[in-house]
């Protein structure tokens, strides 16, 4: 008994009033469907319908207690728990009117007419209680959120603020903190339903606090209430967001502790305030200054089935670099006894929009085949290390505009490739160790490639 | 007789077939319809339905290899990377109470004295990493390696905190990280096993082989441990008068019968074996040649220290890139002899690991070059460290004063490093107190860093798992989150 007592049942049961509403919700609307079935194709419904509207009668008393069991946890916009709450007493007290009128329909003429436009009305009632109650749990921008612009403007609402995800045009309050609280708190704290009398959809709001007073203390987080309620043991009662709905994530509650450090700023920019490199970071995470990798921002359509196992019957190892990626690595071992020819790369050309990685390291590969390679259009990565080209061969390279890893180690290449490799205006990594390059081939490499990162030597060898 | 087994007999005795069948009509009955319902899944389910080799990886993965250096008995933090001043001044008086509160050592009694840093450090490198003046070459290339500092791990004693770093879980069972990495992934040559491990000779680790063992996965993704001399795998080299002929003909026979009782059984070991008779016989060939590390001209042999014929981590660590270079997934090294208690020479923080830090740190610092050097570094994972770390108070077994110095196991605070594969370079993440005996900032669990491997290799540890016995195992079990901070 003590477990029964200790526990709080009103909000116990109250919390089955969302799962509960909705069988009082069906049965009334299945006896508008019943009705109007039987108008139109002559079928005998009417004891169903009776039976559906007794039990939308029973089920909706039901859920009308359980209903206000739940108000009293409080929190909820006034106005439209009132509108929730009356509509939905109404459409029980409908729905048994409705129901009393249908058993005793043969009695008087009148009560026809009255029963039509009971079961009307209940519907009407049972749609706008519905519409409250959504908007009660969702807030009431919820059902227009994604709405186009026009549909938006017509029922009031401003226009969606589309997000900016540019680094240095992006507003830390809009684009970061406030995308974060509708994310992860709004459903609680919204103008329909203040949990805790607090607000975090607008600025004003925000600072002005709940129960408790001010929830933020421009500059130091520590001090700060919401920071502290979002840093707690997610297991503590005050932890938010609450009931167990998915947390801040770590790169979120770094970021807010940030915001509020810096004096939690409302019409900033993101670059305006300063952070440190992991700040960045954490900023690319939440969608803020991400940089595309090139594979993701084409998109490209799959090799056909047939034409990769032509190119594996080659005896080339094929395989996609991630689960329903488009893009292929492929291979050829030094091992196969069967030697690489130029006809057989010719078979790879087949799929040379999708090889993104190519492996050809330790293979006898004559200059010339690498006119096929150079077709590759899509390549990033591609290691010739170890094999017999020559400065000739590199010429054939200069189309790959999107190559970021070149490793030619242990080739015979000398500063005449040069000129041939500063066209690779893509590259980031260029290993070049045990070939003839010299110091000097090194600087001006870096000097037409200033990003690239050249790998020749180590200064202890 | 004893009346107590009598008396168990004599109940056995009543428990006949009838009994059987009358007590678990439910079950069976249930057994039967799931068996209608649907057949595949009566069993758990087959390698087929699991995430496999199709699947994988989830996302583009940074590295594609790792070579994993455990260092086996923990290393002390406190002699050799995480520098802590302040434990100088405290040294030899008395550890606080307040430490000790509610705390469990593996050997430390009663009120510890506090225990200075034993060797000097500096900073080096642009990006100024203090490392202490045991690991002279390995400060050459602070800045291509990211230093974990405040590391935490949940096990005390070596053998299962080694299963909890190498398996996710302490006790006996679970696939290895590597087992796992070479399930998802393959190898990348299918003349060598995908999961390669090489001991550095002295002890094995407390954890036996199941810190490299296959668990509930198809055995094939067991760990193939290579031996320092001889064979480098055992029985690769056919006995006398055996020619590679007659091992192919005798093979296709031995594999036709396995397949009869595969068709008939459907165990899937069955496939494990046949596939691992066929791997052993491609290994024959390329496995002498690649395990010989004499092939290897001299000036790279002496910039790794290694010592061809000899069992040493030097070796290994020239193997280990010999075999990432031919593909191999996971190579996993281990070196022996870390547990600096001090209660001898051999295991003091003045001596002891002076001669172990010499052992390892020409060849690491090597392994990193060699592998940037040939362009390896990029796609290739290094990670190095213990299975915990060691506390900031001195030793005092059994409320004695040791004979010299060392340090008990501590499992709040250790260091590790990673390079290459992904990880940024040249930086220190996580930082510990004043003494190092607790991580305050950026901790990184074992199970943190095991999502983190995974991740790099494009696999996502929370939806990387295995059907076994009526649940889904993962390597994090339902712990770990990836550690973004560290990824370049
Ligand atoms: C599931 C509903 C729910 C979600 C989601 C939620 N909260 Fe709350 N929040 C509550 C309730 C209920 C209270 C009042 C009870 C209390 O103080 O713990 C509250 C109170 C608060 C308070 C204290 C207000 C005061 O002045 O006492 C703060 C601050 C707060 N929430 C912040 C947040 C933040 C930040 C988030 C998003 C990360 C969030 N909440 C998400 C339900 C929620």
């Amino acid at each position: 008994m003590t477990i029964l007592l200790e526990a709080n049942l009103t909000l116990f049961f109250g919390r089955f009033h969302p799962l509960l509403v909705h069988l009082p919700i069906g049965f009334i609307i299945l006896a508008g469907i019943f009705e109007m079935i039987s108008w139109k194709k002559k079928v005998d419904l009417q004891l169903a319908i009776a039976y559906a509207l007794l039990a939308g009668a029973i089920f909706g008393m039901m859920a009308i207690v359980l209903g206000l069991m739940l108000a009293s946890e409080g929190g909820y916009n006034e106005s439209a728990l009132n509108a929730h709450k009356w509509t939905g007493i109404a459409t029980t007290v409908l729905s048994l009117a409705a129901y009393l009128l249908k058993k005793n329909l043969h009695k008087a003429a009148w009560m026809q007419k009255a029963y039509q436009s009971t079961l009307l009305l209940a519907l009407i009632t049972l749609t706008v209680a519905g519409h409250y109650g959504g908007s009660l749990t969702h807030g009431s921008t919820y059902l227009l959120e994604h709405a186009p612009g026009p549909v938006r403007q017509l029922a009031g609402l401003k226009p969606a603020r589309e997000r900016i995800t540019v680094m240095d045009s992006a507003l830390v309050y809009d684009d970061v903190i406030h995308y974060m609280f509708e994310a992860k708190c709004n459903v609680c704290h919204n103008p329909d339903k203040q949990k805790g009398a607090l607000l975090l959809t607008e600025p004003a709001h925000i600072m002005k606090g709940g129960d408790s007073g001010p929830v933020i203390v421009p500059g130091d987080a520590s001090q700060s209430e919401l920071f502290l309620r979002v840093t707690l043991n997610p297991d503590h009662d005050d932890f938010m967001p609450a009931e167990g709905r998915t947390p801040l994530t770590k790169e979120e509650t770094a970021l807010l502790e940030w915001w509020i450090e810096k004096g939690a700023p409302f019409d900033k920019k993101v670059v305006e305030l300063s952070r440190e490199e992991r700040i960045n970071g954490y900023l690319r995470e939440v969608g803020i200054g991400e940089k595309k990798p090139f594979l993701a921002s084409l998109a490209i359509a799959s090799v056909a089935r047939e034409v990769q196992d032509e190119i594996v019957a080659e005896g080339f190892k094929l395989k996609t670099i991630a689960t329903n990626s488009p893009w292929l690595e492929a291979s050829y071992s030094s091992y196969n006894p069967d030697k690489l020819s130029e006809q057989k790369l010719s078979t790879l050309t087949n799929a040379k929009e999708n090889i993104t990685w190519l492996t050809l390291s330790r293979i006898p590969l004559k200059d010339d085949w690498l006119s096929h390679i150079g077709r590759f259009t899509n390549l990033t990565k591609l290691w010739l290390n170890q094999t017999a080209i020559t400065d000739e061969g590199i010429k054939h390279l200069v189309q790959l505009k999107n190559l970021e890893y070149l490793n030619l180690y242990g080739t015979k290449l000398t500063d005449e490739a040069i000129t041939d490799i500063r066209q690779l205006s893509g590259l980031k990594k260029l290993y070049i160790w045990q070939t003839d390059i010299t110091e000097e081939g090194v600087a001006q490499i870096k000097e037409s490639l200033p990003e690239v990162e050249v790998v020749y030597q180590y200064p202890s060898l | 007789m004893d009346l107590y087994n009598e008396a168990r007999k004599r109940k056995l005795e009543f428990t006949t077939r009838r009994h059987f069948l009358k007590r678990c009509g439910t079950g069976l009955g249930g057994i039967a319809l799931a068996s209608l319902l649907g057949p595949q899944h009566l069993l758990g389910r087959g390698m087929g339905d699991n995430a496999g080799p199709d699947t994988l990886p989830h996302f583009y993965p940074k590295a594609k290899r790792v070579i994993y250096l455990h260092m086996a008995g923990a290393p002390s933090q406190l002699e050799m990377f995480d520098y802590k001043p302040k434990l100088e001044e405290l040294h030899d008086l008395d550890c606080p109470e307040s430490l000790l509160e509610g705390k469990r050592f593996a050997f430390i009694q009663g009120i510890p004295k506090m225990l200075g840093p034993q060797h000097s450090f500096e900073r080096y490198g642009e990006s100024g990493t203090y490392v202490s003046e045991l690991l002279p070459h390995f400060s050459n290339i602070v800045d291509e390696v990211a230093l974990l500092k405040a590391m935490h791990t949940d096990e005390f004693n070596h053998a299962p905190a080694q299963l909890f770093l190498q398996t996710g879980s302490p006790r006996v069972g679970r696939p290895s990280i590597g087992a796992w990495v070479t399930y998802g992934l393959g190898s990348e040559n299918e003349n060598l096993p995908g999961y390669m491990v090489l001991v550095s000779g002295g002890k094995s680790p407390s954890a036996g082989k199941n810190a490299w063992g296959s668990g509930f996965l198809p055995s094939e993704y067991q760990g193939v441990q290579c031996r320092n001399s001889g064979d480098p795998i055992l029985y690769v080299s056919n006995p006398d008068g055996m020619s590679r002929d007659i091992r192919r003909k005798s093979l296709d026979a031995i594999n036709a019968i396995n397949k009869e009782q595969y068709k008939e059984f459907g165990d899937q070991e069955i496939l494990s074996r046949i596939a691992q008779y066929e791997m052993a016989f491609k290994m024959q060939l390329s496995v002498p040649e690649v395990m010989d590390i004499t092939k290897e001209p001299t000036y790279i042999q002496a910039l790794y220290g290694a010592n061809p014929g000899q069992a040493s981590f030097a070796n290994n660590c020239l193997l280990a890139r010999r075999l990432v270079e031919q593909g191999v997934r996971f190579v996993q090294l281990y070196h022996w002899g870390w547990d600096m208690h001090g209660d001898s020479k051999a295991t003091s923080l003045n001596e002891g690991l002076k001669t172990k830090c010499l052992e390892i740190d020409k060849p690491m610092t090597a392994l990193v070059q060699d592998l940037k050097l040939r362009g390896l570094l990029d796609d290739t994972l290094v990670i190095w460290g213990g299975e915990f770390g060691r506390t900031p108070m001195r030793e005092n077994r059994g409320g004695r004063i040791m004979p010299f110095y060392g340090r008990d196991h501590h499992t709040e605070a250790f260091t590790i490093w990673m390079a290459g594969g992904g990880i940024k370079s040249g930086f220190s993440y996580g930082e510990t107190d004043d003494i190092g005996y607790y991580g305050i900032k950026d901790r990184v669990h074992v199970h943190d860093l095991q999502a983190t491997i995974l991740h790099q290799l494009g696999l996502d540890h929370e939806k990387f798992t295995y059907h076994f016995q009526g649940r889904d195992f993962r390597l994090t079990d339902v712990h770990g989150h990836v550690v973004k901070d560290i990824l370049a």
